[in-house]
């Protein structure tokens, strides 16, 4: 066998080209699956050192009328293992930009008491121990000349506080991404003006972290407890176990970070085969005469092998830190979505050991098919080179289809070798299909968004921090910009939906019965303003959860009050710009006391322009407003959540669909080889190379067609899957999948203009030497 | 017709330089059977490419129907070649992914020389000429060695060439259809179209109006018009 291996290695250098490309596609393959194994190993780390280590709650409780000792009551509960307190207060803040944005401050009792939800202080600016320490991301939004913050208090109240510092918590979502102000505060000593009598927030570990059931009979036995005690709980929240906010966007990435790395290794191996079949060709007549001579078929196999072997372990030294860099690169976007520091320290060496192993296996036994299939060639067939067999059926086909013998000629030769063509076909449509999905997704996100705006009866949304009285707003109508305003009622209730383990929180958004709803919005049943007791629902999550309810069941909702009150399931509204999906319900009479307001805005003005008038009416009249929120800016949000999604798509459907372009260089080199001969007769019937320069571009011409014709056949479903997940999981709203046809006409026309420079370039050189090659030994 | 003046052609190789043909002068009448002889190496191949205009000579002027091949770059050349040459080769070199109608007006369609309106019937009839009128819809691999060279010879005639060129035509198959083949030749040159074949097999019992022999590149016989040789 040494014979053979050193005779194959000396072919290979040779054919130093051959050897090139081949390194080239092992090192693909080698990038892509180690990309994937180190980002997995990444994640778990990341989450592991950032997530892990900041001891998360398993329960955050929101205390009402507060007693003295109940503390100590509920960690006498053998579940119940440390418990801390921990407020949290919103206020709005001036960005750099001066434009309103939220402002969230987290209070710990004490900087050295910190067990649960543990933040980190990154710099300290002052040595008191009360101080305010911004979240270190959400720096970027303010001015960082200044080193005060000026907040404005729901009471109106407005305070000036120094900043003592930077502070990091990565169960936080990034602040870029919530366009929110995080910050935390070592003691409680300067919040204290600003919470509300009698209301404390804990935050409870227990010993049954990982166990939802056992959780959920802590929390009842938690509100027992607070009530012998005379308190209340006001709110209840038990965080997913071991997720993170962001955790459904996480998966996104990492779903499309798999397919990616998935798509590139393949891709490898793919190319890989392809070249080992244009090193292997040339050598038919060589297998055969080695067979003559008595190499077997088991020996050529191995020796192949051996030497493939070699090939693709020196691809492992090029793939394999490509692979660590791509998935340091996507961990640090999912680092980056879950306010994470990426762990940068070296992983051990075992790791690298394990990537490499599998890097070499995958693509080792994917490529020695061509291998197993050119060893087992017959001394006959590889002596007479017909290790290609022409397709008949494609022949008698195109006989009967076309004319022309230039277009029979083109079509048939693409299917000499059947497999290889369709394997190419598949090569580049999955690439076309891959960068059209990120488009069309792009496009039908885009379009449903824009169409709700559009639609949207009422573009300014208005939260109060209290209840507010219709004499009270009534001045807003009369703002230039306003046409027409809607009290909205928003009350927090707790239900329990079908086939649910724990009871869920959610918003119930009263509607005064002049709040119109659009036709288009109704999903499902009537808008029924009569009906006091009907409830309709909103968003996928909410529609899921109610999916076993038929129009007319019941739905019991308890009720701040803790009275449970019965309503008629009734319909399903659209309304994206509202965060939470909320039930919705009509009051019948009008609506003395809200919470919010919807604001429809006279068609001349843009949101922006009536967000800031309407604030600085409010302001004027010292109405305290808690929150604010336009149409377009909501939907910008939503939108902005999903740039990275588009992206990745997009670059993922365009390396492949380089790489594709690479397999037609390699496939078209094999041909013009394989061909020499018939290119020689083509010259010598007369035949310019441009006209086989045509020929050639012809026939690649059959897979572009083709390649763009399947890319939208598997754009649409794959687009349907994306837009149903993202409708689930991002946009809480189902997203109708639409095809952008203009930029699929385009990026079609485009292509095959690519392919056309390409296949022209390419074959231009290549024939020239060819049949310059044959016709120089034609007699 | 054909006027080869004081060629000379020299490859270089490793080795050295080869003088493939030395002062080959050489002149062949529209109509002339030429028929060309000589051992393996002795510059037969090189002179065919020559006068076919797919090797250039290192001096020497070639003129065919008063054009100078010198004159000519290489795209032109092809399409003159393919305007008026017609080539067989020894091992038919068909294109196997065509039938046999489609090798020969695939060759039309090379050059458009013929009418396109014409070309699918033209090529009917030189294939019905040369014995396949049953056989158009058949692919190469489904064909004789004796109807290979046939499609050969109907496409090397499919743009109506004024010289056929024949690089040992009858050397890949039994004597019967070899014989066959050389009377479609005959009957070829009868009709006015000049022949110029290599062969190695027996000449015995063919008329020529040239025999020429090479040896070292030399053009060493020239003879005799209208000769049978017995």
């Amino acid at each position: 066998m040494r014979v053979i291996i050193s005779k194959l290695l000396k072919d290979c250098w040779l054919s130093k080209g051959k050897l090139l490309l081949m390194l080239v596609s092992a090192a693909l393959s080698a990038w892509g699956i180690s990309s994937m194994i180190y980002s997995y190993q990444m994640a778990e780390r990341d989450f592991k050192v950032n997530f892990a280590s900041t001891y998360p709650a398993d329960i955050e409780v929101l205390i009402g009328n507060y007693q003295p000792g109940l503390e100590e009551k509920l960690l006498a509960d053998l579940k119940i293992i440390d418990l801390e307190r921990r407020e949290v207060l919103g206020a709005r803040i001036k960005n750099a930009n001066g434009e309103w944005m939220p402002f969230v401050l987290y209070g710990a009792e004490d900087e050295k008491s910190v067990r649960l939800n543990v933040f980190r202080i990154l710099e300290n600016r002052t040595q008191e121990k009360g101080k305010i320490l911004i979240e270190t991301n959400a720096q970027f939004f303010l001015d960082d000349t200044k080193d005060s913050i000026e907040l404005l208090f729901p009471e109106g109240e407005t305070i000036k506080w120094m900043i003592g510092g930077t502070s990091h918590d990565p169960r936080l979502a990034p602040a870029r991404m919530e366009r929110a102000v995080f910050a935390h505060s070592t003691s409680l000593k300067l919040l204290a003006p600003h919470l509300k009598n009698g209301q404390r927030r804990f935050l409870i570990e227990t010993n049954v972290s990982s166990d939802r059931q056992l959780l959920e009979e802590v929390s009842e036995r938690i509100k027992k407890i607070a009530k012998s005690e005379g308190s209340e709980v006001l709110s209840l929240v038990i965080p997913t176990p071991g997720e993170h906010i962001h955790q459904n966007i996480v998966d996104g990435i990492s779903f499309l970070q798999k397919s990616m790395g998935g798509i590139i290794s393949l891709m490898g191996i793919i190319l890989l085969s392809l070249i080992l079949l244009t090193w292997v060709f040339p050598r038919i007549s060589d297998l055969g005469i080695m067979k003559a001579i008595g190499a077997s078929s088991i020996r050529l196999f191995y020796a192949y092998l051996m030497v493939l072997s070699l090939i693709i372990l020196l691809g492992l030294i090029i793939g394999l830190p490509l692979g660590y860099e791509t998935a340091r690169a996507y961990n640090n976007l999912v680092a980056f979505v879950q306010n994470f520091e990426p762990v940068t320290d070296a992983f051990p060496f075992w790791i690298h050991l394990l990537v490499a192993f599998v890097a070499m296996l995958i693509p080792l036994t994917f490529a020695a098919f061509p291998l197993l299939k050119a060893s087992k060639t017959t001394v006959q067939q590889a002596i007479n080179k017909t290790f290609y067999l022409a397709n008949k059926r494609i022949f008698q086909f195109s006989q009967r289809v076309f004319q022309d013998s230039s277009l029979k000629y083109s079509l048939n030769n693409l299917f000499r070798n059947s497999s290889r063509s369709l394997l190419m076909l598949m090569l580049v449509a999955v690439g076309l299909g891959l960068f059209l999905t990120g488009a069309n997704l792009e496009y039908s996100v885009k379009k449903e968004l824009e169409n709700f705006a559009n639609s949207a009866k009422y573009g300014l949304k208005v939260r109060f921090s209290g209840q507010m009285k219709q004499e009270e707003v009534s001045f807003i109508r009369d703002l230039p910009f306003v046409e027409s305003i809607s009290a909205m009622d928003d009350k927090t209730v707790h239900y329990k939906a079908p086939n649910a383990f724990h009871s869920n929180t959610r918003n119930l958004r009263i509607l005064s019965p002049q709040h119109e709803i659009k036709e288009e919005f109704v999903l499902l049943g009537q808008v029924d303003k009569s009906c006091s007791d009907c409830l309709y629902i909103s968003g996928e999550a909410m529609r899921q959860e109610f999916e076993d309810k038929q129009l007319g069941h019941k739905i019991e909702l308890t009720m701040p009050s803790g009275e449970k009150n019965t309503f008629v399931y009734s319909g399903i509204f659209k309304d994206m710009a509202a965060i939470g999906s909320p039930f919705f319900a009509y009051k019948t009479s009008k609506l003395d006391s809200f919470t919010a307001l919807a604001i429809e805005i006279k068609s001349d003005f843009t949101a922006l322009e009536v967000t800031n008038g309407v604030d600085d009416a409010f302001l004027e009249k010292g109405i305290d407003v808690a929150g604010m929120i336009n149409v377009n800016t909501r939907l910008g949000q939503l939108q902005g959540h999903l740039e990275p999604t588009y992206l990745i798509i997009k670059v993922m459907g365009l390396v492949t669909l380089v790489l594709g372009l690479l397999g037609l260089i390699i496939v078209l080199n094999l041909c013009i080889q394989e061909r020499t001969r018939e290119l020689g007769i083509l010259k010598s019937l007369g035949s310019s190379f441009g006209k086989m320069v045509g020929l050639f571009r012809l026939e690649f011409f059959w897979i572009g067609i083709g390649a763009i014709f399947l890319s939208i056949l598997l754009t649409m479903p794959l687009n349907a899957a994306l837009c149903k997940v993202l409708g689930e999981t991002v946009i809480y709203h189902q997203i109708p999948p639409r095809n952008f046809w203009s930029l699929i006409g385009l990026s079609s026309v485009i292509f095959l203009l690519i392919q056309y420079l390409l296949i022209t370039a390419f074959s231009w050189f290549r024939i020239r030497k060819s049949a310059n090659a044959m016709m120089a030994h034609q007699f | 017709m054909i006027d080869l003046k004081d060629i000379n052609k020299i490859y270089s190789s490793p080795g050295g330089d080869v003088h493939a043909l030395k002062s080959v002068n050489l002149s062949i009448q529209k109509g002339d059977n030429v028929i060309v002889i000589g051992k393996s190496g002795s510059g037969k191949s090189t002179l065919l490419n020559i006068i076919s205009g797919i090797d250039r000579p290192s001096s020497g002027n070639i003129i065919v129907n008063q054009q100078d091949l010198g004159d000519l770059k290489e795209n032109e050349l092809a399409l003159w070649r393919g305007k008026n040459i017609g080539i067989v080769f020894q091992f038919y070199q068909l294109l196997p992914s065509l039938s046999v109608l489609d090798n020969v007006l695939f060759a039309m369609k090379l050059v458009n020389k013929i009418p396109r309106k014409l070309q699918k019937a033209k090529a009917e009839s030189y294939l019905e000429d040369v014995g396949l009128a049953s056989k158009l819809k058949k692919f190469p691999n489904e064909l004789s060695g004796g109807e290979k060279q046939r499609v050969a010879i109907a496409r090397a005639l499919a743009n109506d060439p004024s010289v056929l060129i024949a690089d040992e035509p009858t050397g890949n198959l039994d004597s019967k259809t070899g014989e066959q083949i050389n009377q479609i030749f005959q009957l070829l040159n009868e009709k006015g179209v000049t022949l110029i074949t290599v062969t190695h097999a027996n000449i015995a019992g063919r008329t020529y109006d040239q025999l020429v022999y090479i040896e070292d590149g030399i053009l060493s016989y020239k003879s005799n018009p209208k000769v049978k040789l017995v």
